[in-house]
């Protein structure tokens, strides 16, 4: 969760990109993943087993990551050449000294949510006063959800131990979830739950998205169509993709499971705009919510964070 | 003048099994008011005999009889506990068996008797060896011992400070008459301290020898240089 | 010259991965309200867990003087609330205590438990034989010698499990409040949590900073009681 200690000993951030010059034969990357192997994910395992990297003359290594998986950081101080990240995360980050620009995301919905049971509030304003939600406390898309819904002093935000245990012994129980985990492992364990979307809330930062250090390397623009097509291909057809998660994690390795969360995290992924697509509109509104938030200096706009690489 | 009985070792023996003991057909015996000597080379069980006079230990056979109460011990170093007060140090077999009232007065006359009265709220650290010593009979004395059994006391000191307070005990024993038995490895010590100084050897340890020690009292230190305890120490020597 | 290294360094480095010892100062004064509140809230958790750790400890320690068999019967346990990590026991603690102080209360006691247990046993142990026979010789009772021999015998041993006892209970108290804290009041570990996710990296130093000096207040502390009580009569002539 807290990177600086080990990333500051590992020297400091280049100006010029880790990728080496163009040279015959497939140009190595690594990509940085901000959580474990899961589907969310499933369109880069896809880009690499399916050969769509490889057609576009890279070689792709795919990190895995886990809680607080420092990606960007990881991005800056050379450790990684791609960084997993979203919206929110990148326009923060870039206000505290990383340099690093969004390129492409595959979830035009942010997956992020609150998960109750069926018994519980049907939408966000129905959550009482002196309720208890477990979730990253300080997140950007806590402080999101208690200043817009005025539950200071009103609702606790209590650490997210990451623990469904705990959520499924209590009827009244409120956490996060992300709509790639916790709904679709409750529903398994016989809950029945309810999630509720950050997106219909007003938060909709574009997720797993794509981000390369700043200025981007030359392959930039081969890596995201590349990813494109790769996430085209694992949205028509998951297995291949899946495959290779349930290798790589157990947790994964269960075919409801996995099915449940392609299924659940497919309209996420397309939207209403499209796979990949990325607007100004969408981009300005995440800045001004975190100016509001007060996380990024007044008049911060998303100017420069992003850019169309297709 | 204390008017104590007899302490009787009967038949007495120790060890760890009756098959396996270490002192074996031990008989003495110290009459009220008198010093015995306990002699013997080092390891030969001395302490243990100390220790079954002071009910510290049982005899595994045998009976250990009077002697009188209370008992007094003095350890080979003074073994006195570093967070308390010289005056509390003393006040400590009060505080565990002893009246209340009197403790005040009591541990004031003890320190009096050795001197000390004007160290009483002197921690032990502060202390050298022969006013350490002298807190641990006073100690020993503020019972009102009827039985005083003193284990290689003088040991730990410098020879200067060993006449001196040799002098002191003899003279404590002297005008109190408390029952005493004494342990030493020097000659010269039991020959000055006892009427009468036992020998103790042997594997199992048994009395060796028991000799008289006829020289007059009151006794002084000073008598060390004496023809006559010089004679009497050669003699216990030799029985050892 | 610590102190120039690290700034150096911070120049060099994007704030949110290293923030300079001026930033994390300048934290340090922007948000003191928010970290003496949090600091006091962290230090009850840990006085409170020091506590319960120093009972158990104590009675744990005089009851396996009393009897071995006990010893041997227990001491698994004992060993057992040292080994099990904490971030594993407390989400369990939060379930039967609730979120807020008691977590954190327990946690800090937990970690603390098995030095001072450890040192107290040893104390309990330390005192000289020559004295035990003294006290035996006054016809002492078991209690009469815990109370007059074995417990003053034992600060000395105590003290020094108590020095790195305060430290680890600091530790214990912040670690459960990673996972069972509330926020109200605020306390240092959800403010850790809380900063550092929010990328106020400089908040986050702050607050490690105020939580070591927490620490090192409490070992302060113990250490001028010890030279207090025990001083006079133990350790190195003045």
């Amino acid at each position: 969760m807290i990177p600086w200690l080990v990333l500051a000993c590992s020297g400091t951030p280049d100006e010029t990109s880790a990728a080496p010059a163009p040279e015959p034969g497939p140009i190595r990357v690594t990509l940085a993943l901000n959580w474990f192997p899961e589907p969310e994910f499933g369109g880069f395992y896809e880009g690499v087993l399916g050969g769509h990297y490889a057609r576009h003359g890279l070689q792709v290594e795919v990190l895995p990551g886990g809680p607080g998986a420092p990606t960007l950081e990881q991005l800056a101080t050379g450790r990684a050449d791609v960084a997993i990240s979203a919206a929110d995360d990148l326009l923060v980050k870039r206000q505290k000294g990383i340099a690093a620009i969004g390129a492409w995301p595959a979830f035009q919905l942010s997956p992020q949510g609150l998960l109750v049971h069926d018994s519980g509030p049907k939408t966000l304003d129905e959550l009482a006063d002196g309720t208890r939600v477990a979730i990253e406390v300080g997140s950007p898309f806590q402080r999101f959800l208690w200043r817009t819904h005025g539950w200071d002093g009103r609702v606790e935000a209590v650490p997210y131990s990451g623990n469904v245990g705990a959520f499924l012994a209590d009827e009244s129980a409120v956490q996060q979830a992300y709509i790639t985990a916790e709904p679709c492992a409750a529903r398994q364990r016989g809950a029945s739950v309810r999630f509720l979307k950050g997106s219909d809330a007003g938060w909709n930062p574009y997720g797993s998205l794509v981000a390369f250090a700043e200025p981007p390397p030359p392959w930039a623009g081969a890596f995201v169509q590349a990813t494109h097509e790769a996430w085209e291909a694992y949205v028509a057809a998951p297995d291949r993709g899946n495959a290779e998660i349930r290798r790589l994690n157990p947790d994964m390795d269960d075919d409801a499971l996995i099915a449940c969360i392609t299924e659940a995290q497919a309209p996420f992924v397309v939207g209403s705009d499209g796979l990949g697509a990325m607007t100004t509109e969408r981009w300005e509104a995440m800045a001004s919510v975190l100016v509001d938030l007060e996380l990024v200096p007044g008049g911060t706009t998303a100017a420069g964070a992003w850019r169309s690489f297709r | 003048m204390s008017g104590g009985e007899d302490l009787v070792f009967d038949g007495v023996g120790f060890g760890f099994t009756p098959a396996q003991l270490v002192l074996s057909k031990l008989d003495l015996r110290v009459r009220a008011g008198q010093v015995v000597g306990l002699i013997g080379l080092s390891g030969c069980g001395k302490s243990t005999v100390l220790r079954l006079a002071a009910g510290l230990l049982k005899p595994t056979l045998g009976t250990v009889r009077g002697g009188g109460r209370p008992r007094a011990f003095v350890f080979q170093r003074p073994t006195l506990l570093p967070w308390r007060t010289v005056a509390e140090n003393v006040a400590l077999a009060l505080e565990l068996a002893g009246p209340e009232g009197e403790r005040a007065d009591r541990v004031a006359d003890a320190l009096g008797r050795v001197g000390l009265a004007d160290a009483a709220d002197k921690l032990p650290r502060a202390l050298s060896g022969g006013m350490a010593m002298r807190v641990s009979l006073a100690r020993a004395l503020v019972s009102r011992p009827r039985l005083l059994l003193l284990d290689e006391p003088f040991s730990s000191l410098d020879a200067f400070t060993r006449r001196q307070l040799q002098d002191e005990v003899l003279a404590l024993q002297q005008t109190l008459g408390l029952t005493t038995l004494l342990v030493t490895h020097d000659v010269d010590e039991a020959a000055l301290f006892a009427d009468e100084v036992l020998v103790l050897k042997g594997q199992p340890a048994t009395i060796g020898a028991r000799l008289p020690i006829p020289l007059p009292r009151p006794r002084a230190a000073a008598q060390l240089r004496d023809p006559a305890l010089a004679q009497a120490a050669r003699t216990i020597e030799a029985a050892v | 010259m610590g102190l120039g290294v690290w700034a150096l360094a911070a120049t060099r480095l994007p704030e949110v991965l290293l923030p300079g010892p001026d930033d994390v100062l300048q934290g340090v004064i922007v948000h003191h309200e928010r970290l003496a509140a949090a600091t006091w809230t962290t230090l009850q958790a840990s006085l409170g867990g020091l506590l319960i750790a120093v009972v158990a400890a104590a009675c744990g320690a005089t009851l396996f003087l009393r009897s071995h068999w006990v010893e041997v019967a227990l001491y698994p346990y004992a060993l057992l609330v040292q080994t099990v990590p904490i971030v594993a026991i407390a989400p369990l603690l939060v379930v039967w205590l609730g979120y807020g102080l008691p977590v954190a209360t327990v946690t800090a006691g937990i970690v603390a438990f098995f030095p001072l247990l450890t040192s107290a046993n040893l104390g309990l142990r330390s005192a000289d034989p020559a004295q035990l026979e003294l006290l035996q010789l006054y016809g002492a009772s078991w209690t009469a010698t815990l109370v007059k021999l074995r417990l003053p015998a034992a600060l000395p041993f105590v003290f020094s499990g108590l020095r790195t006892a305060v430290g680890l209970a600091v530790i214990g108290a912040v670690v459960g409040e990673f996972v069972g804290s509330t926020g109200h009041p605020p306390c240092l570990g959800y403010l850790v949590l809380q900063s550092a996710r929010s990328a106020d990296t400089a908040l986050t130093f702050a607050t490690i900073f105020v939580t070591a000096g927490l620490a090192l207040g409490l070992f302060a502390a113990v250490r001028a009681a010890e030279r207090r009580i025990i001083g006079p009569w133990h350790g190195e002539r003045g």
